[in-house]
């Protein structure tokens, strides 16, 4: 055996034994070295952190790879004991490159044969996700064991425990925390809600939950647009769900109290009568209390949470966005609720005589514009100003308008606004 | 009032054409680097890398490092008999993303019979779920990459029979959201590489009839930034692979006309790398073939005669889909 096979074997059995005796370790790291100076061993263990020093990594991975790849296709005829070896120089070989998903479905087929624990390979992928946070092998592989161990309790009909969705969203908050706008972690998240959720009786309360979680992380990740559409994802989440029966009276009594500066009579019906005119036929309670909801967190996020983030924080086009996605839907939610089909005007017409200049930017000569002191009603297709949501939302803009003239996102936002919604 | 726009600047002495002879030459050398530590850490992208890098030699009228019957027999060698599907590299296991790649690279030289093509199709058929998705392999991951490597493999070997498109289209139709856009799976973010996906999708499989065409093309313009170059998703910096992935949607959507093309010229152009060739994802960076290939596309779809046209659906030369009398869905003006 090599001098280096040696070492790397040696590196392999300390970096197990580290995370086999400690179920907390927080992160694992590589730390760049030129050369073996210290002549020391590679592999760092402080306080619950494992790093592995750079200049190993060659040798190890290297060695690694000879034995996984000379093993892959006899897998499934290798014995109990070899496999359990095996996994040992996969966790090695996958905390240096976590990209590899041959090695992923190694341990896979190790699951599957009852060699690895779900339990296990859920914290161990935890670790290779401090490291690489991005990495949405480790992300499909949870999704994989979390998949199964929800088929198992789906089988003998039992409950999922809260608190598995609770550690996943863990999780989740340290990979979104470590990496800004991380696509997979937020994507992950969803994934949890629309599969873990369905097992759970307490829906409402986790919604409720996740909606102020989401609130917090804007407020202290303003610029990030993927936080933004996971509270998007929730928002839609509480008016298509028929699980989510009770008021978020936080929402609720913003609307009531602040916005509309009335005083809450006790039946949250009357807030839909009032913002959208009666319906036209009856809903099911449930899906008032939907609406209720929906259109109460719009609001608030429309009146508050955004304007509030944008006083300090302005220019943010993150902000922006979801202010275009709040508009949208407060546009919309009066044809939802009535059951009228609802239709953006856009005006292409200034997509088609585009002149090299960027449509969006709000320099652009904006030929599309004939004046037209009419021109500053709603261009819908339903008579909009019956319903007083219109007209909140009509004063909210030229407000807000007002008091970022000299904003440059401002001016895309109206464009859009404007050119997309037909709303001005 | 500060800017705070994420973006970067321009340097002064931006390169006005494509350095072709640095390119060439910095593609063939990135094949050649078989014992080289970092080239083994990239094997799990092995198959696709070869694309990239083909690819951008044959837009830039080069020849390839090796000959045609050695790539085709490394591809060989990559396929798994038992399933179907090709893997990124040899030992490894197969995926739909290797196998789009190694098929484009075959259709490339006209080479398809190297390996089992009822194998690739059978392999692409069975990753098929009844809702329409598509798996990226046995274990289960759907993304709507994986349904536009499907339906570009399938058509690339004229077997779209295999599957039922319906539901595929319906699948993607159901990932779309509210400004437009797409993402990897039904409630999923929007994003400018996973939009390619769909409308490539959409564009291959003559649907797109389903798409908020001047929404999305509004989406897609707003990620040019004042650098010219293009962003992925709101407030993200801008990367020249974004050049193509935005560009492609906008030219399938007929609609490339409406962001500044000089501007982004001239950005993808900075992000040459003046001394070892090859395009990094901003001026500056390392470059890569990835990069590499995306950059001289999005030069083609701009119109730069100097390279050869590039088809915005399989981000191919055109004269190959031509040969394959290939004709995806590109919407007019």
């Amino acid at each position: 055996m090599s001098e280096g096979n040696a070492m790397s074997i040696r590196i392999i059995k300390i970096i197990n034994d580290i995370i086999k005796n400690d179920h907390e370790l927080q992160e694992f790291t590589i730390i760049p070295t030129e050369d073996n100076t210290r002549n020391k061993s590679p592999v760092l263990y402080e306080e619950h952190n494992l790093g592995l020093e750079s200049w190993c990594i060659k040798h190890v991975y290297e060695y690694a790879c000879s034995v996984l790849f000379s093993q892959r296709k006899q897998l499934s005829r290798t014995p109990h004991s070899e496999l359990e070896k095996l996994n040992r120089i996969l966790i090695v070989a996958i905390l240096i490159n976590p990209e590899v998903g041959t090695f992923w479905n190694m341990k896979r087929e190790l699951v599957e044969k009852d060699v690895l624990n779900t339990d296990d390979e859920l914290y161990f992928s935890k670790i290779v996700l401090s490291h690489k946070s991005k990495s949405n092998e480790a992300f499909a592989y949870r999704r994989w064991l979390l998949s199964r161990i929800l088929n198992k309790m789906a089988a003998n009909h039992m409950a999922f425990p809260t608190h598995f969705l609770q550690a996943e969203f863990q999780v989740v908050h340290m990979a979104s925390t470590k990496c800004q706008n991380n696509y997979h972690s937020w994507n992950h998240r969803i994934w949890c809600m629309e599969n873990i959720l369905t097992y759970n009786h307490n829906i409402s309360q986790i919604v409720y939950s996740e909606l102020n979680y989401s609130q917090e992380w804007i407020n202290e990740h303003v610029s990030e647009h993927t936080g933004y559409h996971y509270r998007q994802y929730l928002i839609k989440l509480v008016k298509e769900h028929k699980r989510i029966v009770s008021i978020y009276e936080s929402f609720y009594n913003f609307v009531v109290k602040s916005l509309l500066k009335t005083s809450n009579d006790g039946d949250w019906r009357n807030l839909l009568d009032y913002l959208l005119g009666k319906p036209n036929r009856t809903r099911l309670l449930e899906e008032t209390c939907s609406y209720v909801n929906y259109i109460s967190i719009l609001l608030y996020d429309l009146f508050i949470l955004i304007d509030q983030i944008n006083e300090i924080y302005p220019e943010h086009e993150a902000l922006y966005s979801h202010r275009k996605f709040l508009i949208h839907h407060l546009l919309k939610a009066p044809h939802d609720y009535h059951g009228s089909e609802f239709k953006s005007k856009f005006n292409s017409e200034i997509l088609q005589l585009a002149d090299g200049r960027n449509v969006t930017d709000s320099g652009a000569p904006d030929r599309s514009t004939k004046p037209d002191p009419s021109d500053n009603k709603l261009k819908m297709s339903v008579k909009q100003d019956d319903y007083v949501l219109y007209e909140i939302l009509s004063t909210c803009e030229r407000n807000f308008a007002a008091k970022n003239s000299n904003s440059m996102q401002l001016g895309r936002y109206r464009k859009w606004s404007k050119h997309v919604m037909g709303f001005e | 009032m500060a800017t705070i726009i994420k973006d970067i600047t321009l340097q002064e002495n931006i390169p006005q054409n494509i350095l072709f002879e640095k390119h060439i030459d910095f593609i063939k050398e990135y094949g050649q680097k078989e014992n080289n530590f970092e080239y083994a850490m990239t094997d799990y992208l092995r198959i696709s890398g070869m694309y990239w890098g083909l690819t951008a030699l044959e837009l830039m009228n080069a020849s390839p490092p090796h000959t045609i019957e050695e790539i085709s027999d490394y591809i060989k060698h990559c396929q798994d008999p038992e399933s179907g599907g090709i893997s990124s590299c040899l030992n490894h296991d197969p995926h739909i993303l290797h196998t789009l790649s190694a098929v484009q690279i075959l259709c490339m030289y006209d080479n398809l019979k190297a390996i089992d093509v009822e194998g690739v199709v059978k392999y692409v058929k069975n990753l098929q779920l009844p809702n329409g998705s598509f798996t990226g392999d046995k274990w289960g991951e759907v993304d709507t990459r994986f349904s536009f490597c499907a339906v570009a493999t399938l058509s690339l070997l004229n077997r779209m029979d295999a599957i039922d498109v319906n539901k595929a289209v319906d699948f993607v139709a159901s990932c779309k959201n509210f400004d437009g856009g797409f993402g990897s799976r039904p409630l999923s973010e929007s994003h400018a590489g996973l939009i390619y996906c769909c409308l490539g999708f959409l564009s291959v499989t003559n649907r797109l009839d389903i798409v908020d065409r001047d929404k999305l093309a509004w989406w897609l313009c707003e990620r040019q930034l004042p650098s010219g170059g293009l962003n992925g998703r709101p407030e993200k910096l801008p990367d020249v692979c974004y050049s193509w992935w935005v560009l492609s949607s906008l030219t399938i959507l007929g609609k490339l006309h409406c962001i500044d093309a000089n501007a982004l010229k001239k950005f993808i152009l900075a992000c040459q790398d003046t001394e070892s060739g090859g395009f990094a994802d901003r001026p500056g960076d390392i470059p890569d073939p990835f990069h590499t290939v995306f950059g001289i596309s999005a030069l083609s779809l701009l119109g730069n005669d100097t390279v050869q046209k590039v088809n915005p659906t399989y981000c191919m030369p055109q004269h190959v889909i031509d040969r394959l009398q290939l004709k995806p869905q590109i919407l007019d003006n």
